[in-house]
């Protein structure tokens, strides 16, 4: 499974667990905007991001320009493990 | 002559702390730093060193009591055949009454134990909870009544088969917490209902203009709280004996809940952030709550606080009140652009109507949605 499949599956299952339609999202989806994830869900998101490829990111990197879609995220993940 | 060992403060809402874990035999050489023990509150473990070479005479407490901060935990000796003094031998007790007024700490501690200031004895200009506490003891160890702490356990009534399992440090906290609004403070909750339009608007623009990731919505209504604080001491105060304590600094406590962990965080000095930098210290402190790495300084010492259920669908929540507060409001889940803000409050430091009227300036923004200056202190 590719990184951004991965993150999509993550949302997936974190809307399942709030009762939410898990559909499946779009790389370029912003995800603030899905509907899908709340503030809490997002950050429960971009930790499990942390965790899973190792990286930490900071607060001034939490961005939408940064982490607002799959698309972006992963490539904000292949900059930092480059 | 043997040294004691005392029982520190870990923070501040906890004049009583769990002496959890011994690492040290009684009789064993130490010497200064070494670690023999530990303690915990509902926030945090500490571990209390030797302050110096000699020998563990042995501890005055046992493992797993609740023991007050500032009571003898243990002994240091120059030899191991040094005698343990007696514990009312090390009571401060130079002597008359109080030479000045209780600290916040002291009064609180005077009230809970049911203590008159004038009859202990202080050691300095002020009568400090370390005082108190060490008046408490010495009339524990002669065994009076009326220095026992009000707040007992409850009995364990007879129940019916089953397995007993320990609580973690944060059940046992939340079992505080709920029983300090239960036993001390004088409860009430009331209730708006509010337009959300406003707020979504402004949080939108808001997360626009600072191209935030999460929505700082809860964050921005949470700092509205801290906004009136700041020009209402009396939504950041407690009631100790009889006066209100109007506390220095805003300590904004935030509820966080992470799968199955609850905690309260705390924004320190919240009334001197602007509310961007209020936004981002909320938020570093979630990211290290969730990760279950907080300290004992960022879940403690809070002095006014901000709870919301939304997240779970919930249209009323009425929420327990911190120890050594008298508010916290509760955001809820909105329905066709309307929602609930409630609070419970400590009735003993402000009115319904006081807080029917913070919770009225809460449900807008102080300033409208395009308005791109940061608020600050």
């Amino acid at each position: 499974m590719n990184t951004a499949d991965a993150i999509r599956q993550r949302v997936q299952e974190a809307a399942k667990q709030l009762g939410r339609n898990p559909r499946p999202v779009t790389d370029d989806e912003i995800l603030p905007e899905t509907g899908l994830l709340d503030s809490a869900g997002i950050l429960e998101l971009v930790l499990w991001v942390e965790t899973e490829f190792d990286i930490e990111i900071p607060q001034e990197d939490f961005t939408l320009d940064n982490l607002g879609s799959i698309r972006q995220m992963v490539s904000y993940i292949e900059s930092r493990r480059a | 002559m043997p040294t004691a060992i005392l029982t520190p403060r870990v923070n501040n809402n906890d004049d009583y702390v769990r002496f959890s874990r011994t690492y040290v035999e009684p009789g064993a050489p130490v010497t200064a730093g070494d670690v023999i023990a530990e303690i915990e509150t509902d926030k945090a473990s500490v571990t209390i060193e030797a302050q110096g070479d000699g020998f563990l005479l042995g501890f005055v407490q046992s493992v797993g009591e609740m023991i007050p901060v500032g009571a003898t935990l243990a002994w240091l000796g120059s030899s191991r055949d040094e005698a343990i003094p007696e514990t009312a031998a090390v009571a401060a007790a130079p002597g008359g009454s109080a030479t000045g007024e209780p600290t916040l700490k002291a009064a609180l501690l005077l009230a809970r134990l049911g203590f008159k200031a004038a009859d202990v004895p202080a050691a300095g200009d002020r009568l400090t909870a370390g005082d108190v506490l060490r008046y408490a003891e010495s009339h524990q160890a002669q065994g009076t009544a009326a220095s026992r702490p009000a707040r007992t356990p409850d009995p364990t009534p007879q129940l019916a088969a089953g397995q007993r399992v320990q609580l973690d440090v944060a059940e046992r906290g939340m079992v505080r917490t709920v029983s300090w609004h239960r036993d001390t403070a004088v409860a009430g909750y009331v209730e708006i209902e509010y337009d959300t339009s406003a707020w979504d608007g402004f949080a939108a623009a808001f997360q626009q203009r600072h191209q935030l990731l999460t929505s700082p919505l809860l964050p921005l209504m949470a700092y509205r709280l801290v906004e009136l604080a700041r020009g209402n001491p009396k939504i950041n105060s407690t009631i100790a004996g009889d006066a209100r304590h109007e506390y220095s600094a805003i300590n904004l406590g935030f509820t966080l809940q992470s799968g199955a962990r609850l905690a309260l965080l705390s924004v320190r000095d919240a009334g001197r952030m602007t509310d961007k930098a209020f936004v981002d210290a909320l938020g570093i402190l979630m990211r290290s709550g969730m990760k279950g790495r907080l300290t004992a300084e960022e879940t403690s010492e809070i002095t006014v606080s901000f709870s919301s259920m939304a997240r779970w669908q919930v249209t009323r929540h009425v929420p327990v009140l911190p120890p050594y507060t008298s508010l916290m409001v509760a955001h809820t889940h909105g329905r066709n652009g309307l929602a609930a803000l409630g609070a419970s409050y400590d009735h003993r430091a402000l009115t319904g109507g006081e807080v029917a009227a913070i919770l009225n300036q809460m449900a807008t923004p102080s300033r409208e949605p395009g308005d791109g200056s940061e608020q600050n202190a």
